[in-house]
């Protein structure tokens, strides 16, 4: 008889708790979150996602973790979250649930909360928990269409103050698999007196591959067309050693000046293919202010170093930079805005959105062409920022409390 | 002409600092040692009448404004990027003649406390400091200093005195301000949106009112050497 008490109890139990997590990630999926995954073990909810919705990262966790808290109940004692981007695991966030709640209904402090949340970039245990886990509403196979704006300038002469090219940028970019990206973006020129290329073109085509070694360490191999009709290979690997602290990063380029011009003809030449700098990153926590120095060899060929302070301020990035070469130096300072809208439309089979930054780079003194390089378009790697474990705990004492 | 300004200005009176025509956070023309709070930016734009702003303080024949974005990039440091024009002076081989851009920082070495002044010390126009104008570069108002500021209340009165000094340092010779310098902000707490100020920049005594609105929205307008009219408009807002 206590046999079968005990076995109906259990039945109930895992029936509960197997139904707040198909209404979880029902409501996860309805609001539009990808690559959803879920499953209970020891009272603890485990969920992962990826946030292609919400323009910022600590949006999108404040939603989940919003939803969470209203989907999920007593059954569940804790609440661990683990956050993907092109499906690899980037950030792991653990909470109380109940102390969640009572932080999302507004009667404890955000303090009270996060002294007892933590939030890491160490994913891979628990990353392995997932495995097997069925996935709903993968983030493959859809076409993104964001488009921004590109703005290249340099102060000009006496009969021309500033030379400008600037530029509308859609791009087609889909996710193909797991860290697997496609992407080609296109340049309409709507204003040009800075180059010689004063016709739309496309700026860049390629395929890139991005990679989470255990140990928080990641590698991005890209190919095709970037920017500056450079054609080839590039290669970066970013190394966090104590957590987003303190990083190491190498890249390495294999690739020539390639492109097609007006009339569909190729013009080339393989002068010098071969590209790199490595260097390190200390970030301030309490200031989420990135200090960087890297040594390497730059677009003009001119071998020197860079050193720049960056701080992030959610999603805008200022910074100043400070750039000696063989070829010159360069002092200055660089901005990186969101275009507008907090809340993107749900990611479908073709999706149009505003571009994701606007980036620009300011030389107050110096030469232009120094310690230049090409870009390589949207990149796992440089996005990685607003997944750090403190700009997301940081964000959610605004965005998450009612 | 000057008392009429001087009666008007102290007729308005409020609590509030802001940006200066400088475009740095200060007085009219003096920088104070304040801060906004961290991650506040503010742009705008002010009117630099000859013969008082203008680019070294003579030799120019046109009056000047300027435009600039203002950044509280630490809890501890103002970083201010300004490009000032010459009004009705072309961009052509002629002339030669090119908006002049200049890069400010700011450092507050320390608080204000009870007791204890808020300390701070400056690069305008630093460029010139590190000699990183290159060649043709120029620093038309560069200046070095440090300045303290202290504040007081009585009744429902609020008193802002700022004194400083100006120096050369390194390359850069000191051209906007020469020695010394100082300002009070007067202001009362039933209008707490409107403020005077009253100030030596060290060459010129200057007056004038500021105005928030929205508590976005700065309105300056003054007078320097109580003979020419100055102004300015910024917005702010923190991230």
């Amino acid at each position: 008889m206590m046999k079968n008490i005990l076995f109906i109890f259990t039945l109930l139990t895992s029936f509960l708790v197997s139904s707040q997590e198909n209404n979880l990630i029902n409501a996860l999926h309805k609001d539009g979150f990808e690559n959803l995954q879920s499953f209970t073990a020891a009272e603890t909810l485990y969920l992962s996602y990826e946030n292609n919705r919400y323009r910022f990262q600590g949006r999108g966790l404040a939603e989940v973790l919003k939803i969470a808290s209203k989907e999920v109940s007593g059954l569940v004692k804790d609440l661990v979250v683990l956050i993907k981007y092109k499906d690899i695991p980037v950030t792991l966030v653990k909470t109380d649930l109940e102390t969640l709640k009572k932080y999302v209904s507004g009667s404890i402090s955000y303090e009270a909360w996060a002294s007892q949340a933590s939030f890491s970039l160490s994913t891979d245990k628990v990353h392995k928990k997932f495995e097997g886990q069925e996935t709903v509403n993968s983030s493959f196979y859809k076409a993104d269409i964001p488009v921004g704006v590109n703005l290249e300038y340099a102060l000009g002469d006496f009969t021309d103050g500033v030379k400008i090219d600037l530029n509308l940028t859609p791009e087609l970019r889909t996710v193909l698999g797991k860290g697997l990206t496609a992407s080609f973006e296109y340049h309409t020129r709507v204003a040009n007196d800075l180059t010689e290329y004063n016709y739309s073109s496309p700026n860049i085509l390629k395929a890139s591959q991005d990679i989470r070694l255990s140990g928080n360490k990641f590698l991005s191999v890209n190919f095709g067309f970037f920017s500056n009709q450079r054609f080839g290979i590039h290669a970066k690997y970013l190394s966090y050693l104590l957590e987003e602290r303190l990083a190491f990063h190498m890249t390495f380029g294999l690739n020539q000046f390639a492109f097609l011009n007006n009339e569909l003809k190729l013009e080339y030449n393989n002068f010098d293919r071969y590209l790199y700098n490595a260097g390190l990153t200390y970030r301030i926590n309490s200031l989420d202010t990135d200090i960087s120095a890297e040594y390497g060899k730059y677009l003009g060929f001119d071998i020197g170093y860079k050193v720049s302070v960056q701080r992030q301020f959610n999603e805008v990035y200022i910074g100043f930079f400070f750039t000696k070469t063989n070829g010159g130096e360069n002092l200055g300072f660089n901005f990186q805005v969101p275009f507008f809208g907090n809340k993107y439309l749900k990611p479908n089979r073709v999706r149009v959105r505003p571009g994701d930054q606007f980036i620009l780079d300011y030389n107050y003194s110096g030469s232009n062409d120094v310690g230049t390089t090409y870009s390589i378009g949207e990149n796992f790697q440089n996005n990685l920022k607003e997944f750090y474990p403190q700009v997301l705990k940081k964000s959610l004492k605004k965005l998450l409390a009612q | 002409m000057k008392y009429i300004y001087l009666l008007f200005f102290l007729i308005l009176m409020g609590s509030v600092k802001g940006q200066s025509l400088t475009g740095t956070k200060g007085l009219l023309h003096v920088p104070t040692a304040e801060l906004y709070p961290d991650k506040t930016f503010a742009i705008g734009a002010s009117f630099l009448p000859l013969p008082y702003m203008s680019y070294s303080r003579g030799g120019e024949q046109y009056d000047a404004y300027a435009t600039y974005v203002t950044a509280t990039f630490f809890p501890w440091m103002e970083v201010m990027f300004r490009y000032t024009h010459q009004i009705g002076n072309e961009v052509n081989p002629i002339t030669q003649y090119f908006p002049d851009r200049m890069l400010t920082v700011r450092l507050r070495l320390l608080k204000e406390r009870k007791y204890t002044p808020a300390v701070l010390f400056g690069l305008q126009d630093m460029s010139g400091a590190f000699a990183t104008a290159g060649p043709g570069g120029a620093v038309n108002y560069s200046a070095t200093y440090g300045v303290i500021t202290k504040n007081f209340e009585w009744q429902q009165w609020q008193l802002g005195v700022s004194a400083g000094y100006a120096f050369d340092f390194l390359d850069m010779p000191t051209i906007d301000y020469k020695g010394l310098f100082g300002g009070v902000s007067i202001s009362h707490k039933s209008l707490k949106n409107v403020g005077v100020l009253l100030e030596h920049d060290s060459e010129t005594f200057n007056a004038g009112v500021e105005l928030f609105l929205f508590n976005r929205l700065q309105l300056l307008l003054g007078a320097a050497n109580f003979d020419a009219p100055v102004a300015g408009i910024s917005y702010r807002y923190s991230l």
